[in-house]
């Protein structure tokens, strides 16, 4: 069996020949692709990140990021702390219009060390501080080797952006959590596969080609986490180190949208009206409520219930957008279920 | 591999002219191969479709590393364009759509492999620059009838300030290949 590093050299030496050849099966000035019957699928557009760094840091050391690494006039910074397992920042970003499902294969590898009888790290199936309490049924005790629970994990990135920067800082505030086998994916000697890791919600494709204008939802941050011994029975040596190859897949995803009816309710001088867009969202989406056609003295008020009038339980929270004017914009976050938007304008 | 175009042949050339020539791209082919193959990636990432994880025990060295990853993540995003599933007939042949987005600024190589361990290589690409793709691809060995997942790695390959063509970022995804009976 070839080694992982033979295996990409080969591939450099493909690249190499490639290069005197450069001749690729259709040229960058057609992208007509002639379409079959068997190509019903649409193109996927994102954008990945490229294989990165990870850190085992066994005594939780804190790092520092910088709010703008390419600013050093910046001196904004976000603490990682107490993190045993850090990977650099990684995101997945939606260049197209359609929504897409996340699956992901992770395949972990412990590199050999140099000394042939030094004892190397493992990657441990459950976390390394131990299950349950000492005397229960499941008790795990907690490790005592030199190992590590690693898992890779997702979550829907507010920014919208997708600057790097801004995406970092985000990712640098972006709390511990353990893991949760509904959600995340363990880093094994073995390759799995997680199904529906994240939701990129559809973004705005540029015209012409350049990056896509990225709407709520769009981008979904990535992170290798976890925990490991802090002091195993074998030390820890700056040698011990493991590789996770990461290799995502994209489908198009169904979400569920549910109807947003809106209604004004003008005492004032009653031509007001009301637009909710968009008129169907997923859970999560944000809406905005536009009234217009009001008097600028008039104050208006939001409230959002259920389809059927009947109020949430706690009540969708309306945050005001523009509060001058002749026209006003609000903003509520869909909640699960059709909902009903009444804007009421008094003088 | 995919093979070009053939080119048709100037029998005006002479001997001497034919030797020289094929005598700088051999020299140019070996130069741009030791620089590959001596790993070279910039900024020292080294050469690997994974994610690395080293021990890191004092404090400085844990920060001057992250904020190396975080220098080359804020600029190591690679656009993907291609669609999930390719077809074939004989297990060889494949129509498929796989680009080079036009969003990418680096030429790049496709190699793919039919499981995830990465040991069964199954196609090798030239480079292709951004905007361009396969819409066919020829595998080196036939797979069985019915439907595999695929594992398609990008290598972006860069010229750096000396000249030298460096592996830049690589990344990971996957696709189903479709063989009918």
């Amino acid at each position: 069996m070839k080694t992982m590093k033979n295996r990409v050299l080969s591939g450099a030496m493909a690249g190499v020949l490639a290069m005197s050849l450069a001749v690729p099966a259709f040229a960058a000035d057609d992208h007509t692709t002639v379409v079959t019957g068997k190509y019903q699928d649409t193109p996927i557009a994102v954008t990945v990140p490229e294989t990165g760094k990870a850190f085992i840091n066994p005594y939780g050391l804190n790092i520092e990021v910088p709010e703008d690494a390419e600013d050093s006039s910046n001196t904004n910074k976000t603490t990682i702390s107490g993190q045993q397992i850090v990977s650099a920042p990684m995101a997945i970003m939606n260049q197209s219009a359609m929504d897409l499902n996340v699956n992901v294969t992770v395949t972990g590898k412990v590199a050999a060390l140099s000394d042939a009888t030094a004892i190397p790290m493992k990657l441990a199936t459950v976390t390394t501080k131990g299950v349950g309490a000492e005397g229960d049924d499941d008790y795990v005790a907690p490790a005592t080797a030199k190992s590590a629970f690693v898992y890779l994990q997702a979550k829907t990135a507010t920014d919208t952006t997708g600057a790097a920067a801004a995406l970092a800082t985000e990712f640098a505030g972006w709390a511990a959590s353990d893991y949760d086998a509904d959600k995340d994916i363990i880093v094994g000697t073995k390759a799995a596969t997680k199904e529906g890791i994240a939701v990129l919600r559809a973004a705005t494709p540029a015209a012409g080609g350049g990056s896509a204008t990225y709407n709520a939802g769009s981008i979904a941050l990535f992170r290798l986490t976890g925990d490991c011994v802090a002091t195993p029975k074998t030390a820890w040596t700056e040698e011990d180190s493991f590789e996770a190859t990461l290799a995502f897949s994209f489908r198009p995803a169904t979400i569920a949208k549910n109807a947003i009816t809106a209604a004004v309710n003008d005492t004032s001088a009653g031509t007001g009206t009301i637009v909710a867009a968009p008129t169907s969202a997923a859970e999560g989406d944000t809406v905005t409520i536009t009234v217009s056609g009001i008097l600028a003295s008039d104050t208006v008020a939001y409230s959002v219930t259920k389809a059927d009038g009947s109020a949430f339980t706690p009540a969708i929270t309306v945050t005001d957008g523009t509060t001058t004017g002749t026209t006003r914009t609000a903003t509520f976050t869909m909640p699960g279920e059709a909902v009903k938007v009444t804007a009421t304008v008094t003088a | 591999m995919e093979t070009p175009a053939e080119t048709k042949k100037t029998p005006a050339l002479s001997n001497k002219v034919v030797i020289i020539a094929a005598t700088a791209v051999i020299a140019a082919l070996a130069i741009v191969a030791f620089l590959l193959l001596s790993g070279r990636k910039e900024n020292d990432l080294g050469i690997g479709y994974a994610t690395e994880a080293k021990v890191m025990l004092d404090q400085d060295s844990l920060q001057a590393a992250f904020d190396e990853a975080l220098r080359n993540a804020a600029e190591g995003n690679i656009g993907l364009k291609y669609k999930n599933d390719a077809y074939s007939s004989n297990g060889t042949d494949f129509e498929c759509y796989i680009v080079n987005s036009e969003a990418n600024k680096y030429d790049m190589f496709l190699t793919i492999y039919a499981d995830a361990e990465l040991t069964d290589q199954i196609f090798l690409s030239q480079l292709v620059p951004p905007g361009s793709g396969f819409e066919n691809i020829t595998l080196d060995h036939a797979l069985d009838a019915g439907s595999h997942t695929v594992f398609v790695a990008l290598t972006q390959v860069d010229t750096n300030e000396d000249g030298q063509q460096v592996i830049k970022h690589q990344t990971m995804h996957t696709m189903d290949f479709h063989v009918t009976e």
